[in-house]
């Protein structure tokens, strides 16, 4: 398979891998955004060379320690000197890098492996740990170790500062321009007709429909994965008409026309989830909660985010007193931080609870009796994680204190489904 | 479904039983001057009409009680367990779809209640790991609190049981993961030498272990990863509560993984789609297949249960009983299991304080033969008094009029009367419900309305909300197809065989409504068309005009029958106290009174009991004084005000007489001796006066009963006090 639009770097990755020892870079980085043709180009570059290599995905490493194990393994495997069943691994002795090395030292001297031997660390930049110590440790290792047969290279969307002064070769890996978008994903058609059409008429069809799909999509983006995934996903809408032979393929542009607003529509970049969520029309509902405890979430919502100083003004008995009120802003607010977007803070249920009383009361109109079935119903949030206990560690005066975990947008539309005015009991 | 295991789950409250500590004598006594213990093998039932009632009726209204409850229960069951089976077998088809690029992952919405989604997995894990192709690992966000250990779980979860079918499992795991079990308490953030000490030359979280595994099994089973049925299921208990990132790079991970792990992913969500789908960044989005489920089935076993249990019942749920489930249910508790415990003890009250209540399920010839004294008991009943005045107000029929008050066959003939109307109202009620669940319900989209909310209108005391119930539903109707019509008409048709009821109704709308008048108007022209829309929207509206007229005519309600007490659950308010007491009040009650629940002896010894009762408990006394405060107390004055209300020279008498009877003081009172040791110098030391020891004694009980009325919430002390901590402030909160 040939690689489209990487003439340049297929080039200079030709130049600095070669296949001795002698000339073999210590190190090399690859960068560039994503699904730029990075690994497949190396991959392709490194199958094409009489040298032995391993691939490491380091995305899929949690630790390093799993990052070592993988090496150790994959340079044992890909040296062609054990076999997969002989292979052995010790974490008991691989407990950091320096072991590691030793490790590896000891494997290479035990087989007088001695070949150049390219470890590839794809993804270098996703290890779920420490990214700058996997580029000290590795890119000087060479130099520093007796590991000299192997070079090790790095697949990575950024470089850490720590080793940006560092004399280790950097290719680059631009993003695809339109025009080479348009050019890669044209060449050969990813979906095909349901109804039988010439090969030709299907690439020139194909060729139309990527460069309309490229140009109305590259301005925002020009991952390539994303725009097959588009291709492939508005194909069966677009094509349709065709499919039922009511146009034929050569009538693109009043194809384009039909379609114009499924193409555009967001649709196209929507998961599964969303549009299966779509598709169930009772889903107004926010949740199916009983009203009492949508209350009880609100009134501890509230009894979280605001402060009990202005409880008394917020839940006067006085009817009107909380609804005149409109809600200056100081200009020392101004300045503060927004309260939402800090965590909840704890409050006493007791106070809770007299603000699910004051509330129900003004907003409803009538009394919320005060029975075994409210508490009931926190103990049922609470067991939901809508509600936190505080952990409590004096047991001397063991007052437990309670917080909210649910966003505003949660209790939003918790409280649009009880026609209550949340904003007016929110002090910002 | 094991409906133990589904009820215990949905509890969430516990109630300590409020008892008055009485002993029930079997001598034959009168209980408050009601009733007679029944003394026949263990009956709690007792023998009402002060005594007079024949064992045989009490035995009767006992076994009719239990029988019915067995039957709710079975009923129960039953529904349960066929409908969490749909659901079940759903998911496992998506388990058991080939694996494709994005990771098949079932959304299972609960929306009101972790406890009942638990219970759903649970059943699910069940089901699932019948199969052994699948192996079941579930993880929740308290064990998984860092990626590590998260992976751990899942690694532990695929390789950790054996696996008795697969032998070559079974070594591995002998071979590679033999101290895997010592790995449950651990830091995993730092340390991680004194992990791998115990572990046999793995790391635990090392995904390829599964891996690893996987390639074993199929290679023993002679397949691969996209001809083998296994399936590693991974179940996320509670989405909501997991780290996002965590949750994200989890997910990424599964994903990389996907290739040569077999994953398919169960979440549990809990509040609802969108709040969810924000949780997840767009790339993880996409890298999976949602398949949604509504394991809420709540709503639906209750509909469910009114329709098969409810409904069909020989007794009805009075108006205001049904109100109060209704409203409990849409307001507050959404829960099978309070819901049928609420119907449970209405009937034990019904059945236990009513010796009328076996009435409705004699026969006719022990109908015939029920003494004078049932008879009589009828008579006092409201609705016989109306049936009297209503007679009377009629006057021109003196001689039943006399008969009735006087004869006690006459009575005995219109019970026998007014239960054979009441019959026909249960099977009217029926069939009204069925056609409003089953026939327009399902074709109008989502009335909106649940079962128990449609019984509640229907067997409303208004006639104007049944009448406006029907009205409602109908309205819906609308814009129905002639195509659905004719369905409507066949289904009624069909349930018209053996019904009388519904029989009337398809005889008034096969004599009306005439479906073959509308092939006249069939045809292609334009004009034709309209023609036949015009006409059969005029058929849709007779039909349903029909439908509606009968429907308000027929329905009435039950509480025009003489004797409707006899089948009604009315006792709403002994549900209301003791199903939903009021916590605040009944401890303040309690407070107060604390002879209610303190009359009893608990100790067996005279003198402690004596102390016990001779005065109030300290926390009374206390809270009496508090009562009588005004907002702020000084916590001085709260301490003389108490101290000075004790009895005291009756306790310290009473104390020294404990004090004097050495030889069995210890086991008596105090299980911990060092404690006594102290209590016990103290008190017997003649150099400390008395006055000291009052004091200090009272200091002790105050302090202590002090920090547990705080606890209780009626105090809280007073912070930004500028005298020091001194005074107490009461918690004022209205109404909490």
């Amino acid at each position: 398979m040939s690689i489209r639009e990487r003439d340049q770097q297929l080039g200079l990755l030709r130049a600095f891998l070669t296949s001795s020892r002698e000339t073999a870079p210590n190190s090399l980085i690859l960068q560039g955004p994503t699904s730029t043709g990075k690994s497949i180009v190396l991959k392709q570059v490194l199958d094409q060379l009489p040298v032995k290599f391993s691939i490491i995905h380091c995305d899929e490493c949690v630790s390093y320690k799993i990052l070592w194990k993988k090496i150790l393994q994959s340079v044992q495997l890909d040296s062609g000197l054990i076999q997969k069943d002989e292979l052995s691994y010790d974490a008991l002795a691989t407990t950091n890098f320096q072991t590691f090395i030793k490790q590896m030292s000891v494997f290479l001297e035990d087989y007088h492996y001695d070949e150049l031997h390219y470890v590839v660390l794809d993804r270098s930049d996703q290890i779920m740990d420490d990214i700058e110590v996997l580029f000290k440790n590795f890119i000087k290792l060479q130099e520093v170790s007796p590991l000299k047969n192997l070079s090790f290279i790095f697949v990575t969307r950024t470089i850490p500062s720590c080793i940006t002064t560092s004399s280790t070769p950097v290719i680059i890996f631009p993003s695809y321009s339109g025009d080479e978008l348009i050019r890669i994903l044209g060449s050969a058609p990813l979906c095909r007709f349901n109804v039988e059409v010439e090969g030709k008429v299907l690439e020139r069809f194909w060729k139309q429909y990527v460069k309309l799909v490229v140009e109305m999509y590259s301005s925002y983006t020009n991952n390539i994965m994303v725009l097959k995934l588009i291709l492939t996903r508005i194909w069966p809408i677009f094509v349709q008409p065709i499919e039922e032979g009511e146009l034929k393929p050569n009538e693109f542009l009043t194809l384009y026309r039909r379609n114009y607003k499924a193409i555009g529509s967001d649709y196209v970049i929507s998961s599964s989830l969303d549009t299966e969520w779509d598709d169930e029309e009772n889903e107004h509902q926010s949740s199916n909660l009983p009203t009492i405890s949508k209350y009880i979430l609100i009134s501890t919502y509230i009894a979280s985010y605001s402060e009990s100083k202005s409880d008394w003004t917020m839940f006067s008995r006085l009817k009107d007193y909380h609804r005149k009120k409109t809600f200056r802003r100081s200009t020392r607010s101004s300045n503060r931080v927004n309260q939402r977007l800090l965590d909840a803070s704890y409050f006493d249920l007791e106070r809770a609870l007299a603000i699910l009383q004051a509330i129900y009361t003004i907003e409803t109109g009538s009394n919320l009796h005060t029975d075994i079935d409210i508490m009931t119903q926190v103990a049922n949030l609470s067991s939901m994680k809508l509600l936190l206990k505080s952990n409590n560690n004096d047991f001397i005066s063991a007052k437990t204190k309670w917080k909210i975990n649910c966003s505003f947008e949660y209790v939003k539309s918790l409280a649009d489904d009880l026609n209550f005015p949340i904003d007016h009991y929110l002090t910002e | 479904m094991n409906e133990e295991q589904y009820m215990q789950s949905q509890q969430t409250a516990y109630v300590l039983k409020k008892s008055k500590r009485q002993r029930v004598d079997t001598d034959g006594s009168l209980i408050s001057g009601e009733a007679k213990p029944y003394s026949l093998n263990g009956t709690p039932f007792l023998q009402l009409f002060k005594g007079d009632e024949p064992k045989e009726y009490t035995a009767l209204r006992y076994s009719t009680f239990q029988s019915r409850k067995t039957y709710q229960d079975t009923k129960l069951k039953s529904t349960l367990s066929s409908l969490t089976l749909l659901s079940s077998n759903d998911i496992e088809a998506i388990v058991a779809n080939p694996l494709g690029e994005t990771m098949d992952t079932c959304v299972l919405l609960s929306n009101s209640s972790i406890s009942t989604s638990l219970v759903f997995l649970s059943q699910l894990t069940t089901h699932l790991t019948a199969n052994n192709n699948y192996k079941v690992v579930t993880i929740n966000s308290k064990e998984s609190r860092t990626m590590r250990s998260t992976l751990k779980a899942i690694v532990k979860g695929i390789t950790g049981d054996a696996d008795s079918n697969v032998q070559a499992i079974e070594n591995f795991q002998k071979d590679q993961l033999i101290d895997l079990d010592d790995f449950d308490d651990f830091n995993d953030d730092e340390e991680d030498e004194d992990e791998i000490k115990t572990f046999d030359r793995r790391h635990p979280w090392d995904l390829d272990i599964a891996q690893e595994w996987c390639d074993l099994v199929w290679k023993k089973n002679g397949n691969n990863i996209h001809t083998s049925q296994l399936r590693i299921v991974l179940v996320i208990e509670d989405i909501e509560s997991f780290n996002l990132s965590l949750l994200n790079a989890l997910l990424r991970l599964l994903h990389s993984y996907s290739d040569r792990l077999p994953l398919k992913l169960i979440f549990n969500v809990g509040t609802n789609i969108k709040t969810f789908s924000q949780k997840l960044s767009h790339d993880v989005l996409h890298m999976m297949t949602f398949h949604r489920f509504n394991i809420e089935q709540t709503d639906q076993i209750i509909n469910r249960v009114v329709s098969d249990l409810v409904v069909p019942d020989t007794l009805l749920l009075d108006e205001e009983l049904a109100g109060f489930i209704l409203r409990r249910f849409k307001g507050s508790v959404k829960n099978v299991g309070d819901f049928m415990n609420t119907i449970t003890y209405a009937n034990m009250t019904h059945f236990f304080a009513n010796p009328l209540s076996i009435i409705p399920f004699l026969g006719e010839e022990q109908l015939m033969e029920l003494p004078t004294r049932y008879l009589n008991a009828l008579k006092t009943l409201p609705s016989f008094r109306k049936y009297i005045s209503s007679l009377v107000d009629s006057a021109n029929d003196n001689s039943k009029l006399k008969s009735l008050l006087q004869s006690d066959d006459a009575t005995r003939q219109l019970l026998i009367k007014s239960i054979k109307s009441f019959k026909i109202y249960t099977h009217c009620l029926k069939s009204v419900f069925w056609l409003f669940t089953e026939v327009i319900g399902k074709r109008t989209f989502r009335t909106g309305m649940t079962h128990l909310e449609i019984y509640c209108k229907l067997t409303s005391r208004d006639s104007l909300i049944s009448k406006q119930l029907v009205s409602e539903l109908l309205l819906k109707l609308d814009s129905i197809t002639v195509e659905d019509l004719k369905d409507i008409f066949a289904e009624i048709e069909q349930e018209s065989h053996d019904n009388d009821f519904l029989h009337g109704l398809f005889f008034k709308l096969k004599t009306h409504v005439d479906f073959n008048s509308l092939d006249g108007f069939r045809g292609s022209s334009y004009a034709e068309k309209m023609n036949f829309k015009i006409e059969s929207r005029k058929l849709v509206k007779l039909f349903i005009s029909i439908l509606s007229d009968f429907l308000k005519s027929n329905i009435e309600n039950p509480y025009h029958i003489t004797f409707h007490e006899l089948f009604t659950l009315s006792d709403v308010d002994v549900v209301k106290q003791n199903l939903v007491p009021s916590t605040k009040n009944d401890i303040m009650e309690a407070l107060i009174n604390p002879e209610a629940y303190l009359e009893g002896s608990c100790t067996g010894h005279e003198v402690l009991d004596r102390l016990n009762n001779s005065m109030e408990p300290v926390i009374s006394t206390m809270f009496t004084i508090y009562r009588e405060t005004t907002l702020d107390l000084n916590i001085y004055d709260y301490y003389a005000v108490f101290k000075s209300s004790l009895p005291k020279d009756e306790i310290m008498r009473d104390l020294e007489l404990i004090l004097d009877d050495e030889s069995n003081i210890l086991e008596s009172y105090l299980s911990d001796e060092l404690r006594f040791k102290y209590i016990y110098q103290f008190f017997n030391d003649k150099n400390i006066p008395t006055e000291l020891k009052w004091d200090k004694l009272t200091l002790t009980f105050f302090l202590q009963k002090c920090e547990e009325l705080v606890y209780c919430g009626f105090f809280k002390q007073k912070l930004h006090a500028k005298k020091k901590a001194g005074s107490l402030e009461k918690a004022v909160w209205k109404d909490v």
